[in-house]
């Protein structure tokens, strides 16, 4: 949505008669540099960022390019007048960029992409309206800002070149041969003598579809077949594009009470419809409504090019064929269950019992202790069991079969233990595993049974 | 009920690994010794793994202890059977070492491989052997013991090792029924760590650090408990069959082997037929007698060679002496520069021989420490040899000798602090970032253990942060892995892998033994030190230089001895260069010396020392010299001793003959107490000396005060006591060089340029000290200059006025060696390709020499191509053209003389010299900020010379060295360099841990405090420090920094 356009000031007046003058039909290219955007964001969070902040801009100038990392260039010559002045436009990016939270900014103006990035990339804050001041406003520039490796500004710098100005004076055909025709290209862009293609910034794609319903909804039930029409527009969408997902959001409204999120994550990129509609059943009847749902939004943003599973050549085989492929199932049961409720028992390297069996969300197949033969099922916590007269009871009194196997680890972490480990019987509960704990002396746990 | 001791089976350990099992073993083999002996074993063996490297040490102790060793080895196959194999006596002895040998020679350093073959094919009869069964689920597979069974019938038992897996009365059941079945006995082992259960920490620790990963992250490759470790017998008793213990004393009581019976046999191949060693080398000696006095020997070198000759052949060295001779005797006739040193060194004989330079005649008192009769101490003869063909003398050795019959001597490299705690912080799971904390919080802490103070900022209830000082501190001193000594050889007259297992060094075609210098001297067994030398190559090289420009050659022994002007330079301070006495604190003390003579530069070379400093003995020296203290002795006897150092002993010698004739002791305790004074920082155990020699000197009437005294200069000394023996080769090759350097200061710079890297300096200095002395340096230039620096005549150059030295007609020449980057291949086809003409244009050059573009930016950047007219850019230019290599038609290229690149600056010259060849012939940096040092008042080193004691200054320069000498309590010592000369400044700890960062880091310093003068030097305490770095932009200086 375009903002409101500010009021106009004395010196945007002043500003704007200056632009009126000059040609105002030649372009114009604003460069903005965010330079902390390079220091601070990871790569993909950059990306995201200027791609919000173009689709913003894109206000000003269809003409918007990101240039990575950290840049964006507008070509504002045709609408400078439209939006009453280049400072009109400047102050306007300057606001939007502190409410972004971003302080550290340079913008830059000149007739051509290239000269502008390099201004504000070299954190001039320039205005340049005629191409013919390029060459004495760059020339002072290090070779620094242009887009150079390492490899080359040394060698550039070998030769005595530390500005361009030095650069212009050298003859083009001999610098190419050295440095590369890119170099000559940059340097001829930069002055206009050269054409400069960019690539224009597109919104990415992004589905959102909404039904309101005209009486308040309390059946759970009653959702899924408006849920229902909005995934199939979610698929169309998908269709059209040739593109797949791998998760959805499902917003429920409750008039003035806060809204319901529902995220459906999938494992692998998906379009299949009858996929989509069995998990989204499944988590909408696992939802408990609070309030009536007055409203229904159902969104995607994450889109992949490629589908990573053939499909099947039946319609609704995808679904058929999970006996094979354990995916759709595990998919289906932390929908039901719960993200946490599912589990894989491992195994894991570690003498002491506690630690040899973990939960894991993942399925490993671990170590298993050398040697001796373990309980198959170890209690959480060992239970201390009476000592009388030299026995040992649990259900009754213990007879000692093998043992002792001394445990002695963990002295790396908090758990060190000291053990005397022994495989017993009991006349009532069977085989059991006690330990005699050497940290204490005189204590004996109950700390395993055997089947 | 407690049982009674003596009641108790008595038991032998067998199987028991130390810490030279490396990253196994958690227990020195000494403590091995002496816990066994402390619970009463009868004996106890030490089997590490396909290694004999710890035994000697484990023998020492036993002797100590008064336990019996038994020496063995474990092994794995590749197979996967394991066993332990005993030595029984002499010869099975050697078969062990050699199957050691076979199985460390196959592979690479530090591994082994041994399989049924080679165990075969070496069989080492007479050993007793032991299998080690394993059980998996309970099983256990047999066939390994019967292939053993068929190679030690009779010679073989099956090791019970019951170590509370949970099974052990299984384990025992089992292994009883296969004893039965094939009727070989069972014997109790135990697998043994560590000496004590608490190592089973450190023992999991190093697992972890051997298998590179955590130690919760170890899971079942960590042991399940700390039972192996020796355990009491009680327990024992407790825990095996009485007879499975008994049956261990059987064993033992096999094994008669003792390591006091390895006798050396020497090579006997250097003696002709029809003479024997005493023979021979007498003749040798009597030749050698001939060449050196011409007119016939004085009487008394007469009497001492017959003294010394009868006293070899008594102790039998002869052929040690021989083989000696006859590798310098290979090292002269290829014209490679070698000296003796160290006790035997200086004997007559060793004159004689040419062994040595030192004339008996002139130093007849150094022979009071030569071999003797009491002392079982082997000769001790280290050879110099330039650095840089020592290796042709290894060949010829290897060659002469054999691989069977000659190896290095290893070295083995513990762990030290630092490695200690990366390691461990490492293996107790720590981020490197941790771990670098870590390092940072012991960076300049001279201890040798880890205090939990240091630990700060760590959380301190952390369980891995309270167990880090104890794993740290246990695991410094352990040996890490075994390495080359820097060249001790042992050559023998058989096979030498009978004595002493020989394994791979890290370099190709290298062995080493298993043991150490200390092992070898424990044992008496002999090494002839093959060492390298730069100041030798140097020297041989100056020599070469000086001859090309004098009438005739010039060598070693042509250089006229005792100039006076030489020590006058020496007495100035004016050594940059020099051997030994170039040093910051040897050139503060050289004008408080002053050395007139060559004994007086013998004791100055070894007064500089830690041990002579701790011991404060310099500055009475120093008064006593002056004359400003009395120079009295306590008795006639401790005249004797130590009156060429005016009653204070200086040498390492002086010492243990103090401890003889003040306070009794017998030649063998001196020599122990020598080895203690090395040790006693790390392990104490001076006391007894103590003790013995306070009484001693009571005894023999001397005051306490002197005792007490006597007492801590040999505390004093620690290791860092120099002996005279080498400081009387050292003080040769010191006035050598001295020498050379104020005849021919041209030819010496040149040499020490081309023997890179030696000495204290670096080639800046060495450059800069060259030109203070009227020498011109001429740059490096494509068309004059050779790979190494070369001396050409300057034309006009006569010297200084008034000192004309025939040296200073020639001008210093810089080689392309000096320029970085440039390849050596490189730099040698560009000096042959030249004998075709001079090289007139960059593309020209480029085209016949065909080098490629890194070493063609190289030359450039060195300014080199300025001789054919192009500058560092120009030059740069042209040789980034791909054309200039690859013409693309062949037609003469245009010169762009119209070109408008930069030319360039001067400081962006002399930054450019610095990157490219570490110095600058310009101007002096400094120089070029000189005005605005002016303005903050900040005066030159030439200026520093005329301000009075005590007044206030301000100097700056370039940092060239930072030492902290581990004697001077946390004092910095800082060298500036300006354009007029060195600065020595004197950084209190105070002052330093203020800035310490900032000091250690900044490459430009200014520094405002007081001039202290003193007898010729000058030095100015700091008392602010300001950064000056950012001034130079981007030059790369590099200081040697000793702290």
């Amino acid at each position: 949505m375009p903002q409101p356009l500010p009021a106009l000031s004395l010196r945007d007046y002043q500003q704007q008669g200056e632009c009126s003058d000059a040609e105002t039909r030649q372009p114009l290219w604003l460069a903005v540099c965010l330079p902390e955007l390079a220091r601070e964001a990871a790569a993909p969070d950059r990306e995201k960022q200027l791609q919000e902040l173009a689709g913003w801009a894109l206000q000003f100038s269809p003409m918007v390019s990101l240039k990575l990392p950290c840049s964006l260039l507008l070509e504002i010559g045709g609408s400078i007048n439209y939006f009453g002045g280049l400072a009109v436009i400047r102050d306007s990016i300057a606001r939007e960029l502190g409410k972004r939270r971003k302080h550290v900014f340079h913008q830059a103006t000149t007739p051509t992409p290239t000269a502008s990035l390099i201004l504000a990339q070299a954190g001039y804050n320039r205005v340049v309206n005629h191409g013919a001041d390029l060459r004495s406003v760059l020339g002072p520039l290090s070779i620094e800002v242009l887009p150079l490796d390492d490899k080359r500004k040394q060698q550039l710098n070998k030769t005595g070149v530390r500005i361009l100005r030095d650069l212009w004076r050298l003859p083009p055909g001999e610098l190419a041969r050295r440095f590369g025709t890119d170099l000559v290209t940059h340097l001829e862009r930069a002055l206009g003598k050269r054409p400069d293609p960019l690539n224009v910034y597109q919104i990415p794609p992004r589905f959102s579809a909404s039904r309101a319903f005209s009486f308040a909804v309390t059946e759970r039930q009653s959702l899924v077949p408006v849920v229902r029409q909005l995934l199939t527009g979610l698929c169309d969408f998908l269709h059209e594009r040739d593109l797949y997902t791998t998760d959805y959001r499902v917003h429920l409204f409750h008039g003035q009470d806060p809204v319901t999120m529902l995220h459906i994550g999938l494992r692998q990129p998906i379009r299949q419809p009858a996929h989509l509609m069995t998990l989204l059943e499944a988590k909408v009847s696992q939802t408990r409504l609070a309030t009536a749902v007055d409203k229904v939004t159902l969104s995607a943003d994450r889109f992949y090019r490629v589908a990573t599973r053939t499909r099947s050549l039946f319609p609704g085989g995808d679904l058929e064929q999970g006996g094979r492929d354990v995916s759709p199932l595990l998919e289906l049961l932390s929908a039901r269950l719960g993200a946490d409720a599912l589990k894989s028992l491992a195994t894991h390297g570690d003498h002491r019992p506690e630690y040899a069996c973990r939960h894991d969300v993942s399925v490993v197949a671990g170590p298993v202790p050398p040697g001796n033969s373990r309980p198959l099922w170890v209690l959480p916590e060992p239970k201390e069991r009476l000592r009388k007269n030299d026995a040992v009871y649990y259900r009754s009194r213990i007879d000692l079969l093998m043992g002792p196997e001394r445990i002695e680890a963990g002295w790396w972490d908090r758990a060190d233990i000291h053990r005397d480990y022994y495989v017993g019987i009991d006349r009532v509960a069977g085989r059991v595993w006690i330990y005699h704990d050497l940290a204490t002396r005189q204590k004996w746990y109950l700390h395993g049974l055997f089947g | 009920m407690r049982a009674n001791p003596s009641s108790l089976p008595p038991y032998a350990e067998l199987h028991c690994i130390s810490n030279f099992s490396f990253l196994r073993g958690a227990s020195h083999p000494e403590e091995l010794v002496a816990r066994a002996k402390t619970l009463g074993y009868r004996a106890i063996a030490i089997t590490d793994e396909c290694s004999l490297s710890g035994i000697v040490r484990a023998h020492v102790a036993a002797g100590k202890e008064g336990i019996d060793l038994l020496v063995g080895s474990e092994f794995q196959l590749q197979e996967g059977e394991r066993f332990l194999l005993l030595a029984t006596d002499r010869g099975s002895y050697g078969r062990l070492s050699h199957l050691i040998t076979r199985a460390r020679r196959v592979v690479k350093k530090g591994t082994y491989f041994i399989d049924r073959d080679l165990v075969q094919d070496n069989h080492p009869v007479g050993c007793l052997a032991i299998w080690l069964p394993y059980f998996k689920r309970g099983r256990v597979e047999t066939g390994s013991l019967r292939w053993l069974a068929g190679l030690f019938p009779g010679d073989l038992w099956i090791a019970v090792e019951l170590l509370l897996n949970g099974n052990d009365k299984q384990q025992l059941r089992r292994l009883q029924e296969i004893s039965a079945n094939l009727s070989i006995p069972l014997c109790a082992c135990g697998d043994v760590h560590a000496h004590v259960r608490k190592r089973r920490i450190l023992q999991d620790t190093l697992t972890a650090i051997r298998l590179g990963k955590p130690v919760s992250e170890l899971g079942y490759r960590a042991h399940a408990n700390g039972e192996r470790h020796l355990r009491s017998r009680r327990r024992l008793a407790q825990l095996y069959p009485r007879a499975l213990l008994e049956e261990t004393i059987r064993i033992a009581e096999r094994c008669h082997f003792s390591l006091d019976e390895l006798r050396y046999e020497y090579p006997s191949e250097l003696v002709p037929k029809n003479h024997t060693s005493g023979s021979w080398l007498r003749r040798l000696t009597e030749q050698g007698m001939q060449k050196r006095w011409s007119e016939g020997a004085p009487e008394k070198v007469r009497a001492s060679i017959e003294h010394e000759l009868s006293l070899v052949r008594e102790l039998n060295y002869e052929h040690y002496f021989l083989t000696v001779h006859d590798v310098v005797n290979f090292a002269r006739g290829k014209g490679i520069l070698c000296q003796g040193r160290g006790s035997a060194a200086n004997s007559a004989i060793c004159y004689c021989l040419g062994i040595t330079e030192v004339n008996p005649d002139t130093m007849d008192l150094l022979f009071e420490r030569f071999i003797s009769r009491e002392r079982n101490e082997p000769p001790d003869i280290d050879v110099d040899f330039e650095h840089e063909r020592r290796e042709e003398v290894i060949a010829y050795i290897y060659e002469k000798y054999g691989r069977e019959r000659a190896a290095l001597a290893a070295t083995v490299i513990t762990y030290r602090l630092k490695s200690a705690l990366r390691d461990v912080g490492k293996a107790l799971g720590m981020g490197a970032d941790q771990v670098g904390r870590l390092a940072a919080s012991i960076a300049g802490h001279h201890g040798n253990t880890l205090e939990t103070v240091q630990l700060e900022g760590f959380p301190p209830d952390s369980p891995v942060i309270k167990k880090l000082p104890y794993l740290v501190n246990s695991l410094v001193g352990f040996p890490r892995h075994l390495s080359q000594h820097v060249g001790g050889f042992v050559i023998s007259q058989g096979l030498l892998s009978h004595l002493v297992p020989i394994e791979n060094a890290a370099m190709p075609e290298r062995t080493v033994i298993q043991w150490e210098k200390d092992d070898l001297e424990a044992l008496g067994l002999l090494k002839v030190d093959v060492l390298s030398l730069g100041m030798l190559s140097a020297i041989r090289k100056a020599l070469a230089l000086v001859s090309q420009y004098r009438d005739e050659p010039l060598t070693l022994d042509k250089v006229p001895p005792e100039d006076p002007a030489v020590y006058k330079m020496m007495q100035k301070a004016d050594t940059v260069g020099v051997f030994q006495i170039e040093s910051r604190a040897q050139m503060s003390m050289l004008p408080r010396l002053k050395p007139e003579n060559y004994y007086d530069l013998v004791i100055q070379i070894a007064i500089i020392r830690p041990g002579p400093i701790q011991g404060d003995m310099v500055h009475p020296y120093l008064k006593r010299r002056r004359g400003e203290e009395p120079v009295c002795y306590p008795s006639k006897a401790v005249e004797k001793v130590l009156k060429r150092t005016l009653g204070i002993p200086i040498f390492q010698e002086q010492v243990m003959q103090l401890a003889m004739v003040a306070a009794g002791f017998s030649a063998g305790e001196a020599d122990q107490l020598r080895r203690c004074m090395a040790a006693w920082q790390r392990k104490g155990g001076l006391e007894p000396f103590e003790k013995k020699l306070l009484s001693g000197m009571k005894a023999r009437g001397y005051p306490d005060g002197f005792a007490r005294r006597i007492f801590n200069q040999i505390k004093g000394f620690g290791k860092y006591g120099f002996p005279e023996s080498h400081s009387a080769s050292f003080a040769l090759l010191a006035y050598v060089s001295s020498w050379l350097k104020y005849y021919h200061p041209a030819a010496f710079t040149c040499a020490l340029l081309n023997s890179q890297p030696l000495g204290f300096y670096q080639p800046a200095q060495l450059v800069q000290d060259a030109q203070r002395h009227g020498v011109t340096v001429l740059p490096v230039d494509v068309n004059d200059s050779d790979y190494d620096c070369t001396l050409e005549e300057v034309p006009g150059q006569t010297g200084t006025p008034g000192n004309l030295r025939p040296g200073l007609r020639m001008g210093l020449r810089l080689g392309l060696r000096m320029i970085r980057g440039l390849s050596q291949g490189g730099a040698r086809i560009l000096v042959d390709k030249r004998q075709q003409g001079r090289y007139a244009t960059v593309r020209e050059m480029a085209r016949r020499t065909g080098l490629d573009k890194g070493d063609l930016m190289s030359l450039a950047q060195a300014d080199a191509l300025n001789g054919i007219g192009k500058d560092r850019h120009r030059a740069c230019w042209d040789i980034l053209d791909p054309e200039t290599k690859l013409p693309l038609f062949s037609m003469p290229v245009r010169e762009e003389t119209d070109l408008m690149l930069p030319k360039p600056r001067e400081g962006e010259n002399i930054l450019a010299d610095y990157v490219s060849i570490g110095f600058t012939l310009r101007r002096h940096p400094l120089a070029l900020l000189r005005k605005r040092l002016d303005k903050r008042g900040v005066t030159t080193s030439k200026g520093l010379w005329e301000l009075a004691d005590n007044t206030r200054a301000k100097v700056a320069g370039i940092v060239t060295s930072r030492q902290r000498p581990a004697t001077a309590s946390g004092v910095m010592f800082f060298t500036l360099e300006d354009e007029t000369g060195f600065i020595n400044t004197i950084i209190w700890p105070s002052i330093f841990a203020k800035q310490s960062r900032m000091l250690t880091l900044a490459r430009c310093l200014e520094i405002a405090g007081a001039v202290q003068k003193q007898d010729g030097v000058l030095h100015l305490i700091a008392q602010q420090c300001t950064d000056l770095s950012p001034w130079l932009g981007d030059m790369p200086l590099k200081s040697r920094d000793f702290c």
